[in-house]
This record gives C-alpha cells, sequence and structure tokens, in this order.
C-alpha cells in the first residue's frame, strides 16, 4: 500500500515538469498539469518569496492537492499584502469562504501603504459574492487614498459586474465629493455603465 | 390657431431642448448615480467633455458612450474631432477601433486597426510591435482569431524576444478558448524570457482560470 501511494505521488511529480525547453506541445496538454508545472517551476526559480509560494499554493489548491497547497500557503504566511491577497483568493475560489474572508481582512494590515492590494481584495470579495465584507476592505483603500479615483472606479466596475448599480453609485458619489474635476472621471464612469462594468 | 394649438409645437420645440438643457449637478450624490443607465451615460459623457473637451483620447470615448447609447452620428463625429486634433496618434486611434468593435461595427473596426498599424512613427515614442500586440489581443477576445493572429505574427516578427507582449496575447487566447494559439505564444514568451519568475506565474494563472472556469462549467446543474 505504502509503495503503491509513493508510486503515484513519484508519478504526479513527474507529470508536473516543464519540459527543457518547454514546448507547444506541453502547453497543449492536460490544463491541471501544465498549471502545476508551471507553479513549481516557478517556485524553482524563486523558492523563498512569498507571493511566489501563494501563488504555487493557489494553483495546487484548485487541483484538489489540499496538504501541498496548505504547505505553500504556510511558508507564505507573514508575506506581504499581496500575498495575502492571493491567500485569500485562492480559498474564496476553492470554497473555503470563511478563510478567505479571513485572509483578506489581513490585507490591509500588512503595509503601511496597501491601498492597491486592499482594491484588489475588495474586487475579489464583491466578485466572490460578500459585497459587506468587500465595502469594508474597500473603505480601508479609500481613507489610505482619498483622491485615488482609479481605485473606486475598479471596485465601482465590479460593483456593476454583479449588477449593483446601488453599491457602485455609493462609491461614484463618494470619489465625486473630492475629485469632481479630476480629469478623466467623468468619462470613466460613463464608460463603466456603457461596459456593463466589463475590465478595459 | 386656437391657444391650444399654439402650444403643442411650443412644448414640442421645449421638450427637444431639454436632454440638451439637462447637465450633470455640482455634487452629484449617490441617487444621481442610481438613475437610469443610458440617462446616466450620456450625463457623464457630456460633463467629461464640458471639463476635457480638447483631449483626443477623451473624445475618442466620448464617441463609444455615444455608440453604446445607439447614436452613430454623435459617435461619428466625435471620432473626426479626435482624429482631426491627433491624426498621427495611435492611442486614439485604438480607442477608436476598439469602440467600433466592442458594439458589433466589425468592418468599421478592422479599417481603423488596419491604418493604426501602419501609422507613420517616425518620430513617437510608440513601437509598432505594440500597436500589433494591442490590435490582437482586442481582435482576439471579440472572436476574429483569425486577423488576430495575423497579427500577433506580423508583431513577432518585429521582436521575437518580447516575452510580455507573447504572455498578453497567450492569456487572451487561453480565455477565449483558442488553446492552440496560447500553447504558441507561452512557448515563445518562455523561449524569450525563460528564468523570468513573472513569466511563469502568468501562465500559471492563466491555466489555473482556465482550470476554474471548467470545473464551474461542470457543477451548473443541466436543464
Amino acid at each position: 500500500m505504502r509503495s503503491t501511494v509513493l508510486a503515484l505521488v513519484v508519478g504526479a511529480s513527474l507529470l508536473a515538469q516543464v519540459p527543457e525547453p518547454p514546448t507547444e506541445a506541453f502547453f497543449k496538454g492536460d490544463p491541471t498539469q501544465v498549471m502545476l508545472a508551471c507553479a513549481e517551476k516557478a517556485v524553482s526559480l524563486q523558492p523563498r518569496k512569498q507571493v511566489v509560494l501563494a501563488q504555487a499554493g493557489h494553483a495546487h489548491l484548485i487541483a484538489g492537492d489540499k496538504a501541498k497547497a496548505e504547505a505553500y500557503f504556510d511558508r507564505s504566511a507573514s508575506g506581504t499584502a499581496e500575498t495575502y491577497r492571493w491567500l485569500g483568493q485562492a480559498r474564496l475560489e476553492c470554497g473555503q469562504a470563511k478563510e478567505g474572508i479571513a485572509a483578506l481582512r489581513q490585507v490591509g494590515g500588512r503595509e503601511t501603504y496597501s491601498k492597491n492590494a486592499q482594491r484588489d481584495a475588495a474586487v475579489v470579495l464583491m466578485e466572490a459574492g460578500f459585497p459587506k465584507e468587500a465595502e469594508e476592505i474597500m473603505d480601508g483603500a479609500f481613507q489610505m487614498g482619498p483622491k485615488d479615483w482609479q481605485n473606486v472606479m475598479a471596485f465601482g466596475r465590479a460593483c456593476l459586474r454583479q449588477k449593483r448599480q446601488d453599491l457602485a453609485s455609493v462609491w461614484f458619489a463618494r470619489i465625486m465629493a473630492n475629485q469632481r474635476k479630476a480629469e478623466g472621471l467623468w468619462n470613466e464612469i460613463a464608460l463603466a455603465f456603457a461596459d456593463q462594468g466589463a475590465e478595459r | 390657431m386656437s391657444p391650444c394649438g399654439w402650444m403643442i409645437p411650443i412644448c414640442l420645440v421645449l421638450s427637444g431642448l431639454l436632454p440638451a438643457l439637462a447637465q450633470a449637478p455640482e455634487t452629484p450624490d449617490a441617487a444621481f448615480f442610481a438613475q437610469d443607465p443610458r440617462v446616466l451615460m450620456r450625463l457623464c459623457a457630456d460633463e467629461a467633455l464640458r471639463l476635457k473637451g480638447r483631449d483626443s483620447h477623451l473624445v475618442a470615448e466620448y464617441g463609444d458612450t455615444m455608440l453604446a447609447l445607439g447614436d452613430r452620428k454623435k459617435a461619428e463625429e466625435a471620432f473626426s474631432r479626435a482624429l482631426e486634433r491627433k491624426p498621427n496618434d495611435p492611442q486614439t486611434r485604438r480607442l477608436i477601433a476598439l469602440a467600433w468593435l466592442r458594439h458589433g461595427f466589425l468592418p468599421e473596426a478592422l479599417r481603423t486597426y488596419e491604418a493604426m498599424v501602419t501609422l507613420d512613427l517616425s518620430g513617437r515614442y510608440e513601437n509598432r510591435k505594440n500597436l500589433f500586440t494591442k490590435a490582437a489581443v482586442d481582435l482576439l477576445v471579440a472572436g476574429q482569431v483569425k486577423v488576430a493572429a495575423d497579427y500577433m505574427e506580423r508583431g513577432f516578427l518585429l521582436d521575437k524576444s518580447d516575452a510580455a507582449n507573447f504572455l498578453e496575447f497567450g492569456r487572451a487566447a487561453l480565455q477565449v478558448g483558442e488553446k492552440d494559439l496560447a500553447a504558441l505564444y507561452f512557448t515563445r514568451a518562455t523561449k524569450a524570457d525563460p528564468k523570468d519568475v513573472d513569466t511563469w506565474l502568468e501562465i500559471t494563472n492563466a491555466y489555473a482560470d482556465l482550470v476554474l472556469r471548467a470545473s464551474k462549467a461542470a457543477s451548473v446543474p443541466k436543464p
């Protein structure tokens, strides 16, 4: 039994390898195996960088290998705001909502100036169907950069994608209160509605 | 004519003037942004033009909004004005092409993209390979696979070492289900920059999106 398990593990890791040099045939292969092989390649290039480890964990969690994903997540803990955004996104996408939200709530506390990572976390939460938590985190990003209308637009577009014009309206009004004459803001709002929130 | 007879044409003239008089408020509140999106789009686009009507990119995007509203005449006027201001600016052409493309006017879009990639760039910062990539990605996302692949190939022939451009096109290809095209450009990207961790992460995440989308599609119950 032990030898069978060992053979399976070795087999899986052999499958998840990028050929040298990488070929088109490799990239045309099974998408899960390509994803894992590329993640491992990235880790081999920067084995200590936490944001790389978090993304490798993301790939393994999607592939269903929770043990390997958790091992990578453990190694990426205490990373940057972006690392925590990846940790949260990975868990949310794979059905671990509670843990995902907890990780995304930590994004704001990782760095003194993490407004863009907080905005990304808020967008991830909005797209996953957690508007209350998304607004809470977006609020942190807004307080850090109250003139950053591009951040508000990115979040407003996410609201529109989720058919939440009511929420987008509040954020557009909020940024207009101090950036009404900002170059391009009115135009961006017109386009956000024209695109129904789709990203450009 | 009775007083009532005079009233009708006056009312008609006034009602025709109303949309032109409508203007975004000085301090727009949430209720303003919660109104009918079509009314809002026009008000916001008009206000943008009022504040910065000489910027060719903004005028081109004003035309985009007008196309979204079904006002082709106003869109074409805006596109002409944008081109008059910056006839040799590739980004102005790209915004116009993208507007045509996104609103379903393929022949107009193709003509504008071709004009963009063949612009005289002497003395300009822009690099033609990037214009090919932008046109290719836009067209690929819109489902114009063959034209997109041709443009991307032309960009590749200009510079075979631009991993960032190849990655962008490869990701777009995977998103629209063109796996062979994605494989070709991921191969080219990793050949151009085999030791760049971000290249490998980009590819990892592109396939992660694909796997996630496939698993979501599989979990949706069939009717």
